[in-house]
């Protein structure tokens, strides 16, 4: 009860909402403005809440983490081009809509089943935060290895119509991601001998590069210029229709919420998994999913926002981050002294609280905002494209260069942009190749983590995978692939 | 019986992608070998080089399918036309990363602000806007905007 009261305090000290507002309000402009992320306003967080209090300094970075996520919606549907990996998921059905002249009801959508995954990461961090770190805990090197590969799998075989295409960009992917040192040995490799590849290739200028950029040359090529003359009108939307999906979404934020707490498979995995779970649950949809489906967005917003909860879950219990947020706000926790890890939540429980609160009040700041302000901000596609592109342009420029201040990742974010662009001519999925880029690092040395362990057990292969939660790994990325290949998907497909 | 003739095979997309893939998949089983093999006494188990080998090996049964689905194609004569458009479009194309390599070059020299006037106008020229009071005002409002957010209130460096 006492944790209750600590908790709720926080939603009557005036100054801590306040700091959340200005969190909320900055999230949401850099969340809709396409090349800026919610992790490069995070990262500038750092420097700015360095002398401020550490409840007031978590409470600005909870409300631009929280309406930063959903705000990549925004993007995604207005202009197709997602303002955060999480946002990928949202463009397949979000823009479809939003050229059928639908985008607001598309918006209000996103916004409150946004706003349910905050509210259920959260609380599942509250209430859960302990038993999923233990199970988190038991995971070896080979079922980390295996998730990256189940999770790289299904988004091949979701956004590609062909599934060889969709591994192909994924392995390609994977490629770039093994540029730089090796970190387990150090080693350097795939550079060509450039200097500044040494430290890899950075997820921000490939992300700005292969959705921002690539988008603009697609539009581009198609010589469409004029503009949008789907305008926003204002719908109502009954209650009722609205909380329609409100049951599935609960399945879908349980996955959002399980997949961030596993590090390295954050936002983007959590969204492609509950996509692929509506798909699969229904089974005919008014709207074929990938074609303006409501049930898409509910169940990658409300997945992707709800994985927000999950994946400060091993950040605070176990002091490893779930994605690429939760490590800056790592380091925000030493900036001002504190030490997450297992006796986190004992040491400083009025930490875990204000990183609570902070949610929750950035949840609900999200609701009004998303309700309120996005909707306005949509009036960006009735910009004629002649004028609003060459903008994006030097948006990813500004984009691109602010993640590390080197005008090699504007060229890289250039490189990205065009090779995305015929990748799209050519039927290639940039999804699958993106989410190879964040994961390939940790797939890399988890696998190699694996063999080393199990070359020194007697039973090779039994101590690979003779786990049961190897096991099941292995039959879900198994099925995944066999039900992709022609032949046996010809066979399901005259089943059903 | 028909003969088919070397433009088919060139221009066939899926030739073409194979090509690239299977080019991509022998470079690189290649590379990884001969460093490995070149770094000393590493066993393979921690190598750096057998991950980058792994994903060689899976590159190329798809690539040996991609060149499958090429032939396969040209022999039934269904190969689909280009989707990429006309010649003035894939202009466009060249013309706007032409213009944006420029534009980052010319950063560096004559700075951001000036830069992004002088690539904004002149994209938004080229992609055949016409009212010059509106051009004027757009490269030049939204260039100082970027700056003043940016480096004035934020502190963030700009190009």
């Amino acid at each position: 009860m006492k944790e209750v009261f600590s908790m709720f305090s926080y939603f009557l000290n005036f100054h801590f909402i306040i700091m959340v507002f200005i969190g909320a309000m900055a999230g949401m402009l850099v969340g809709a403005i396409p090349g800026l992320s919610v992790s490069m306003a995070t990262a500038l967080l750092v420097s700015i809440t360095y002398t401020w209090p550490t409840d007031y300094a978590l409470a600005t970075i909870m409300g631009v983490y929280v309406v930063g996520v959903f705000s990549g919606a925004i993007s995604a549907i207005l202009i197709n081009i997602p303002g955060a990996p999480s946002s990928i998921v949202t463009t397949l059905d979000g823009y479809p809509l939003a050229r059928k002249g639908e985008s607001y009801k598309a918006l209000k959508y996103a916004t409150i089943y946004s706003f349910i995954g905050t509210m259920f990461g959260f609380a599942a961090l509250w209430i859960f935060a302990k038993p999923i770190s233990n199970i988190a805990l038991k995971f070896t090197p080979m079922d980390y290895f295996l998730l990256a590969i189940f999770g790289l799998s299904t988004v091949g075989s979701l956004t590609s119509k062909s599934f060889i295409k969709g591994i192909l960009s994924a392995l390609l992917g994977l490629i770039v991601s093994m540029i730089g040192l090796d970190s387990v040995m150090g080693t350097s490799r795939m550079t060509l001998g450039i200097y500044d590849l040494k430290a890899g290739v950075s997820i921000v200028p490939a992300l700005i590069g292969l959705f921002g950029f690539s988008e603009v040359l697609s539009v581009i090529s198609k010589g469409y210029l004029e503009a949008e003359a789907s305008h926003i009108t204002k719908s109502v939307i009954k209650i009722k229709d609205m909380l329609k999906y409100f049951s599935r979404s609960l399945y879908y934020c349980t996955i959002g919420t399980l997949v961030g707490a596993l590090p390295g498979a954050g936002g983007p995995v959590a969204s492609f998994l509950a996509y692929g779970e509506a798909k699969r649950i229904v089974r005919n949809p008014p709207v074929p999913f990938g074609e303006g489906e409501i049930e898409g967005i509910v169940a990658s917003e409300s997945a992707n926002n709800a994985c927000i909860g999950g994946a400060l879950i091993p950040m605070l219990t176990l002091a490893i981050p779930g994605d690429a947020v939760t490590a800056i706000i790592l380091s925000v926790f030493y900036v001002h002294g504190l030490q997450p890890g297992p006796m986190f939540i004992k040491s400083s429980p009025e930490m875990f609280h204000s990183i609570l609160a902070g949610g929750f009040i950035g949840g609900i700041f999200l609701l009004i905002l998303g309700l309120f302000i996005g909707p306005r901000i949509s009036k960006i596609i009735t910009v004629p494209k002649r004028i609003l592109l060459p903008l994006i342009i030097v948006l990813c420029v500004v984009g691109a260069f602010g993640c590390n201040n080197r005008m090699f990742d504007v060229y890289l974010m250039l490189f990205f942009g065009t090779l995305g662009y015929i990748m799209r001519m050519r039927d290639y999925p940039i999804a699958p190749m993106i989410l190879a880029i964040v994961l390939g690092g940790m797939m890399d040395s988890n696998f190699r983590r694996a063999i080393s362990l199990a070359s020194s057990e007697d039973r090779f292969f039994a101590a690979l995978f003779g786990r049961p939660i190897t096991i099941i790994l292995l039959i879900l990325t198994i099925s995944v692939i066999i039900s992709n290949i022609p032949t046996a998907k010809k066979k399901i497909l005259y089943k059903s | 019986m028909k003969e088919y003739k070397l433009k088919d095979y060139i221009t066939n997309k899926g030739i073409q992608e194979g090509i690239i893939f299977f080019t991509l998949s022998i470079s690189l089983i290649l590379y990884s070998l001969f460093n490995h093999y070149n770094a000393g006494r590493i066993e393979w188990r921690i190598s750096p080089y057998l991950f980058p080998l792994l994903i060689a090996v899976f590159i190329l049964p798809f690539s040996l399918f991609l060149l499958h689905y090429g032939i396969k194609k040209i022999k039934s004569k269904s190969e689909t036309k280009d989707k990429e458009g006309s010649t003035i479009l894939k202009t466009n194309v060249l013309v706007t990363v032409a213009l944006s390599v420029l534009y980052c070059y010319f950063i560096t020299f004559i700075g951001f602000v000036p830069a992004s006037v002088l690539f904004l106008a002149s994209l938004i020229i080229y992609l055949k806007e016409k009212r010059t009071w509106l051009i004027a005002l757009i490269s030049l409002l939204f260039s100082f905007s970027i700056y003043f957010i940016f480096a004035v209130l934020l502190n963030v460096m700009l190009p």
